[in-house]
């Protein structure tokens, strides 16, 4: 016998509804996806980028390195040191410059704050969707310990505006910082703490929702932290390293289940890597120079007729850009590829499908994804 | 057991809060922060570097007139414009211009604002 529960659920009558989620929800973030619902179930999901479009390629083409520099962090808001690091490495590959042994260190240990800040404010963004508020308060109060760092070496605290620039570093390190940031590596450990026990009503909510596969992560193009939950090994640092990465010893965590749970797992893993990464670093930064001596920070320089493409390993995913230079001080065409393009639309509107409804903040925050990124 | 909580609540009741009040008190700004800017109109050429570099076009070179009768140019720096990226620090060949420690960006008026 049918009950009134079944009813709803399996939708007997077919009917149908359709609304949106977002972009003005609290739940998404400025991005928003069409939903098909019969009854609590998804039928059909449809993402709908454009809402943060702001023509970064567009832009570019009228500004130049310097300019480009300082615009480059607003590609993602939740990681502005990643993309400024990419812009800086796509003028180097470009126009063919070296840069200091000691601006290497600083850029990794600057990126993998940047990489735990950003997973700190995603377990925060994901603990509010499950419902857990206490989460998201303990995630942001943590992150602003690393934001303090930054505020320090950068002269910001969430936008550097250029501070990794094509050449080397805007400016020398403060004195003592590494004793600040170790301290601050204490507080993301205590933060750590939080996210490890392992809360009965987090999991339940979480575990066995929106599993993805290993044939269909790669299938749909999942890249980071997506793709290594569902079991497949691939990381950039790894696999085609840039910087220092080579002469860094660490692990690439892999889990298998592939669920909402898994990449949040993966995120609390990676984010002990990235300490360990830090703490090996910190002895280790060369005396010298910062910038690269044919560089004058503010003078731009003709960009010769080549073309360069860099990729590199951002919080969320892979991160490229492809820079085309005409012998002209602009760039003739920039081509930014953001990691949350393929993880909001193909993989997003997959694992939406037979979804229910209450599952749809959870299995979208799961991804990590960054509207800012995907429209840019 | 889940009591545990009870010496951590006793524990946070005697601690100052973590936040300040702001405006009257604020946290210790380090040095190079990219705040308001200082600008000196002795040290300035008129060259219009920072005008150039300026990403977001928040810097205009207009004519001010001096003490003495005569026109110079001097940049019009309008902080909503402003991304604070201290390029046009990075540029000046005087140092006439720089960015300071202050954060309060409050203003009544608009020339409060565009300087």
């Amino acid at each position: 016998m049918k009950t009134k529960k079944d009813t709803i659920i399996n939708n007997s009558k077919n009917e149908y509804q359709e609304f949106l989620f977002g972009p003005a929800h609290p739940g998404s973030g400025n991005f928003s996806v069409k939903i098909k619902l019969g009854g609590e179930k998804v039928v059909l999901a449809k993402s709908d980028p454009g809402y943060l479009h702001r023509g970064f390629e567009k832009l570019m083409e009228y500004r130049n390195i310097w300019q480009n520099a300082a615009l480059s962090d607003r590609i993602c808001v939740f990681e502005p040191l990643a993309w400024n690091l990419l812009f800086a490495e796509a003028i180097e590959k470009l126009a063919e410059i070296d840069i200091p042994e000691k601006a290497k260190y600083v850029r990794v240990i600057l990126i993998e704050l940047s990489r735990i800040q950003s997973h700190l404010i995603w377990f925060g963004a994901f603990s509010s969707a499950s419902g857990f508020d206490t989460g998201f308060k303990i995630a942001l109060g943590y992150r602003d310990y690393i934001l303090d760092i930054f505020s320090i070496i950068t002269g910001g605290r969430v936008y550097p505006t250029g501070f990794i620039c094509p050449g080397g570093l805007r400016r020398d390190l403060p004195a003592k910082i590494e004793d600040k940031i170790l301290k601050v590596l204490d507080k993301v450990n205590e933060a750590i703490f939080y996210f490890e026990k392992e809360d009965p009503v987090f999991k339940s909510r979480t575990e066995n929702i929106g599993v993805l596969k290993i044939d269909d992560a790669i299938r749909l193009g999942a890249t980071g932290q997506v793709l290594r939950a569902s079991g497949f090994l691939q990381d950039i640092r790894k696999d085609d390293p840039y910087e220092i990465y080579k002469k860094i010893d660490f692990n690439i965590p892999v889990l298998k289940q592939g669920d909402a749970y898994s990449r949040f797992k993966l995120g609390i893993l990676e984010v002990k890597e990235s300490i360990k990464i830090i703490k090996q670093l910190l002895d280790k930064i060369p005396n010298g120079d910062f910038l690269n001596k044919n560089i004058k920070i503010g003078m731009p320089f003709i960009l010769p007729k080549n073309e360069a493409y860099v990729r590199n390993e951002t919080a969320r995913g892979e991160g490229a850009i492809y820079i085309k230079g005409d012998g002209t001080i602009n760039p003739y065409r920039v081509k930014i590829k953001g990691p949350s393009f393929l993880h909001l639309i193909p993989v997003l509107e997959f694992l939406l499908k037979e979804a229910e409804i209450a599952d749809i903040p959870i299995i979208y925050w799961s991804l990590n994804g960054c509207p800012a990124d995907m429209d840019r | 057991m889940k009591l545990k909580i009870i010496p951590k609540l006793i524990a946070n009741l005697f601690k100052k809060p973590i936040t300040v009040r702001f405006p009257k008190q604020s946290f210790d700004i380090p040095d190079g922060y990219r705040g308001k800017h200082s600008f000196s109109p002795n040290k300035c050429l008129g060259c219009g570097a920072c005008a150039r570099i300026c990403p977001n076009k928040a810097i205009e070179m207009v004519d001010i007139k001096q003490k003495d009768g005569s026109i110079k140019k001097q940049p019009k720096i309008n902080l909503s414009k402003c991304c604070f990226c201290g390029l046009c620090e990075n540029v000046c060949p005087t140092k006439a211009i720089h960015l300071t420690k202050k954060i309060p960006f409050t203003g009544d008026t608009s020339p409060d604002i565009i300087k």
